[in-house]
């Protein structure tokens, strides 16, 4: 097939909070117009990643192009693009749903209206889609469709009517879903006739192909065999295969405007299939790009550095594969003095850190030593020269700083009414600056805040959900930047400043920080051959202290001297545990230790 | 496994020495904390095993690299050896006099039990040739004896003392055990200084361990013992240290104090890595090359010598840098040290230098000693010695 008209294509994404049923519903998609047999599924069919199924997440978009008969027997061609369902990969939804012409808005009957059905609701709108609530799981019996659906008038203000109940669990209520999906959701605007705009809204690196983009073809048509150019990049390739996403790709000849597929231009770096970029006819006349490309901009920078210094050529070879695959991973060597040679990495957030922290480690068998994460902070200096600041070890002498400026969130916490105290007080401990409060219904209240990023990367939504009962949701937006007041803390065991410690933490928060981050490391550093002081300084003034006694024991001192077996391989097991150890200021720190500081009470 | 034929025929040509371990793992009863081999006395299977032992004796005295050596020193170790009729005694050394040469006089140990002792086993044990009595005291107070399981009293240490004495034992060692829930620094001194008015020769001492499948280490796993504490531990062994130092004994391992002239000449085999040969249930043997060690279940060892073959659970031969570091290992847990030399070859002159002045080692005529203070923290020490780490 291709060259179809574009009257009868549907292009479309399903938005909704985490755990609403986003990947059920795709699955009984997929099953129902008859991809795939209903004994082949397995769950979550659109999540590649072994990571993506073990933590119930989407981490890459994801397409698939499915046929469907509508009752009076025409065929539609829809496709699905499935939206990352993180806040770190905002960019990367807002990109999908450039890609559609609708949305469905997935709302869990029981859940009722979340945070990131709102921003993602507000997403859609901005996108000009139009959306199609519906409800999930009314299968259960804590389902409340009366007061789900009149949630989802007050967000969207659609008619009550026009909210759709499913169980995608079940199967109750798709073909429904899917007639709407037909009936509702414009038809691409049919430019066939236009030159070539095609919108990459994902990409990803094969071995034996190269990098492969996910495309919506908005203007004129893209063939095999055709000289195509990035907007982005001005670098021409000639296109290897095109085709359609179904489960597997499947090569056509073309694609035209309005479809959504793959195009395998015969370039060897993920990072020229740049999401957001647009793909243009190397041969026609210069035409413009879509609208919205951005360059990938890490929001969280940390350090990552190989537990084994002999490991350092691994990691950095790791890193390039994973960057491959990953545009959005930024990182450039960095040395510190007390883990030696390592990377300074750039993150989209703290979610997108640890999934790529896990695919070094699982993945790449790398042991890592992760730095505490930080903001980047844009400075400017008494000669009014503007610098940016994203590792702690780099902050300029505080009497050359004029002024210091930190990144800014709009945030979206939606909770009952029960639990606003505890979130407005969390909100406030987090320097959180209170915009107002919206009422959803009886059950569900919006809080607006403008908070700093750096409050929120460590452990707000952990902290969110804990003080919540698990009930309270949270999502934001980027907002700018403001002025703020950073200070460098130092970590120093027995006098010796440990670099790899040091944290950029706001003035009014110093002391709090300090003393917990020496009362962790005393738990965390084991008892040594000498006493261990903790202590933590701001501008060489110490402000907490922790101390480690000494040890006094340690050795097997029993009379049986013919078991010199077991007492060597007890030393052997000691030798093997030193491994996990990193020599600081002649004091040995388990890895351990950069991970209970990142983690809350 | 890594077989080097060429080292080990070495060794096999070598060997010119070695010592005898004979386990005997019966007791009247066990003891809560204790994880060695050993189970409750029963006369039948003694005989069977008794039967075996001379069995392994023969079937290994028999063969190289042990035909070909010397004996340097015989130790009776268990359980509780001492149970053994002294005709089961006899057939031992008899077996060993008609198999093995040795010098006359060599060190003959025995272990003992205060509540076995009497009279008439103490006196035909010495003509038999023991000379050497190693006495389980562990406390000289009646709670602490009760909570450890001992079967007998303070008295009855005395007692064996004396009677020992008067059976002709001139070299007499005592064991006591620190580290144990309820004890004090101070209970602990007046055992020591007890065990010194008794004016026994030798004192091995045991830090209490929590063994898996002990009594203790299953109160301690419901709740309902303490774990044991590393720095009350460590406060008893500096007491001890001090009293020992102060009554005129040698600290010559770790473990082990003796009046000049009478360290455990057995015990320094395996420190200095002199070959034995284990015979007996959990017996560990070493050749000079390669280390294995018999079952731990006494009725599989019976049945396997038996019929006929080796009781052998498992072996090791050591790389020669695996080698050279049991040396190190070993030598720093004696007052001889090691050789400078042998550390050069696995670890740093960095490494060395940084112990050595922080104290953790010392160093006197070309070898480098752990002192007596830091003698505890030998693991710790040696870890970083070998991970040839500069800092500390």
């Amino acid at each position: 097939m291709s060259g179809l008209r574009s009257e009868f294509i549907r292009n479309f994404s399903i938005i909704a909070h985490i755990d609403h049923g986003k990947s059920t519903l795709a699955d009984r998609l997929i099953e129902y117009t008859g991809l795939v047999e209903s004994v082949d599924i397995r769950p979550q069919l659109l999540d590649d990643m072994e990571l993506e199924r073990e933590r119930g997440i989407t981490i890459k978009a994801h397409a698939v192009t499915m046929n469907y008969h509508r009752s009076e027997g025409r065929e539609f061609v829809l496709n699905l693009i499935d939206t990352p369902g993180h806040v770190d990969f905002s960019y990367e939804v807002s990109r999908s749903l450039a890609a559609c012409e609708g949305a469905i808005l997935l709302v869990d009957a029981s859940q009722g209206v979340e945070a990131q059905t709102i921003a993602n609701a507000y997403l859609a709108l901005e996108h000009d889609l139009t959306l199609i609530p519906v409800m999930n799981k009314i299968d259960l019996i804590s389902a409340r469709p009366e007061v789900v659906r009149q949630q989802i008038v007050d967000l969207t203000g659609c008619q009550p009517e026009e909210v759709l109940s499913v169980s995608a669990k079940e199967g109750t209520g798709v073909r429904y879903l899917l007639d709407a999906i037909v009936d509702r959701i414009p038809a691409p605007a049919p430019l066939i006739e236009k030159p070539l705009q095609a919108l990459i809204f994902d990409s990803l690196f094969d071995n034996y192909r190269g990098a492969i983009a996910y495309v919506r073809v908005v203007s004129g048509a893209l063939k095999a065999g055709m000289n195509i150019f990035f907007y982005s990049s001005g670098k021409r390739y000639s296109v290897d295969e095109v085709g359609l996403l179904k489960l597997k790709r499947h090569p056509v000849d073309r694609l035209a405007a309005g479809e959504v597929g793959y195009v395998i231009p015969g370039c060897k770096e993920v990072s020229e299939t740049r999401v957001g970029d647009t793909i243009g006819d190397a041969t026609a006349a210069a035409s413009k790009p879509l609208p919205g490309y951005r360059e990938p901009k890490p929001m969280v920078y940390s350090g990552l550095f190989p537990a084994d210094a002999e490991e350092y050529e691994a990691l950095r070879d790791a890193l390039a594969r994973l960057k491959l695959n990953d545009a959005s991973l930024q990182y450039e060597p960095e040395t510190s003095g007390s883990l030696g040679f390592g990377f300074r990495c750039g993150f989209l957030g703290l979610l997108h850190l640890e999934i790529v922290q896990e695919r070094l480690e699982r993945e790449y068998g790398l042991n890592l030593v992760t730095t505490v994460p930080n903001v980047k902070y844009r400075i400017t200096l008494s000669d009014a020269q503007v610098v940016y600041i994203d590792n702690p070890a780099h902050l300029p002498p505080y009497t050359n700083i004029e002024k210091m400026e930190e990144p800014i969130v709009k945030a979206q916490i939606v909770t009952p009414p029960d639990y606003i105290g505890p979130v407005m007080q969390l909100s406030n401990e987090r320097r959180g600056l209170y915009e107002n409060t919206e009422y959803l219904d009886a059950g569900r209240t919006v809080l607006h805040y403008r908070l700093p990023l750096s409050e929120i990367i460590y452990d707000f939504y952990d902290r969110l959900k804990s003080i919540s009962r698990g009930y309270a949701s949270f999502d934001y937006e980027h907002a700018g930047w403001e002025v703020t007041t950073m200070v460098k803390l130092d970590i120093m065991l027995n006098g010796e400043l440990v670099d790899a410690l040091s944290v950029l933490v706001n003035e009014d928060k110093a002391y709090a920080w300090g003393r917990r981050v020496v009362d962790k490391l005393a738990e965390v550093i084991p008892r040594q051959m000498f006493e261990v002081a903790i202590q933590a300084a701001v501008n060489s003034r110490i402000i907490a202290r922790a101390t480690v006694r000494a040890l006094r024991k340690n050795v097997l001192a029993k009379c049986y001297g013919g078991d010199v077996t077991r007492k060597r391989k007890l030393l052997e097991k000691q030798k093997e545990g030193k491994k996990r150890m990193k020599m600081m200021g002649h004091v040995e720190v388990p890895q351990e230790a950069f991970l209970a500081i990142l983690k809350s009470d | 496994m890594r077989l080097d034929w060429n080292r080990s025929l070495q060794y096999i040509k070598r060997m010119t020495e070695f010592a005898l371990y004979v386990h005997y793992p019966f007791c009247l009863s066990r003891c809560r904390y204790c994880g060695f081999a050993s189970e409750v006395h029963d006369d039948a299977k003694a005989g069977h095993y008794h039967r075996a032992l001379l069995k392994e004796m023969e079937d290994q005295t028999g063969k190289p690299p042990w035909c070909n050596g010397r004996l340097r020193s015989i130790y009776f170790g268990g359980g509780t050896p001492a149970l053994m009729p002294p005709e089961y005694l006899n057939d031992i050394m008899e077996g060993v006099g008609n198999r093995l040469e040795y010098p006359p006089g060599i060190e003959v140990t025995l272990e003992t039990n205060p509540a076995v002792c009497n009279m008439d086993n103490l006196r035909s044990f010495r003509e038999l040739g023991v000379n050497r009595l190693s006495i389980g005291a562990q406390s000289f107070h009646d709670p602490e004896l009760a909570f450890l399981g001992r079967i007998h009293s303070a008295a009855d240490i005395k007692s064996a003392v004396e009677q020992a004495r008067r059976a002709g034992f001139d070299n007499v060692s005592l064991d006591l055990i620190y580290g144990v829930p309820g004890q004090t620094v101070e209970s602990f001194r007046i055992s020591v200084q007890r065990a010194l008015e008794l004016k026994m020769d030798h004192l091995s001492t045991y830090a209490l361990s929590i063994e898996k499948g002990t009594a203790f280490a299953r109160l301690i796993e419901a709740g309902r013992l303490p774990k044991t504490d590393p720095d009350f531990t460590a406060e008893q062994y500096a007491e001890l240290c001090r009293v020992m130092q102060d009554a005129g004994f040698d600290h010559y391992e770790l473990t082990n104090f003796a009046r000049p002239g009478r360290q455990s000449q057995h015990n320094w085999t395996y420190w200095r890595r002199i070959p034995y040969l284990g015979l007996g249930t959990a017996a560990h043997s070493f050749d000079g090359w390669r280390r294995c060690w018999n079952t731990r279940d006494t009725a599989v060892y019976i049945d396997l010598i038996y019929l006929g073959k080796t009781a052998l659970k498992d072996e090791e031969v050591l790389l020669p840098e695996e080698e050279i570091e049991e040396i190190i290992y070993l030598g720093l847990r004696t007052m001889d040290g090691v050789d400078e030399a042998v550390v050069g070859e696995a670890s740093t002159p960095e490494t060395v230098n940084e112990l050595l002045s922080h104290g953790f080692l010392i160093r006197s005529g070309g070898r480098l000693h752990v002192p007596e203070n830091k003698w505890l923290l030998l693991d710790e020490i040696a870890v970083r010695l070998l991970s040839k780490n500069p800092s500390i």
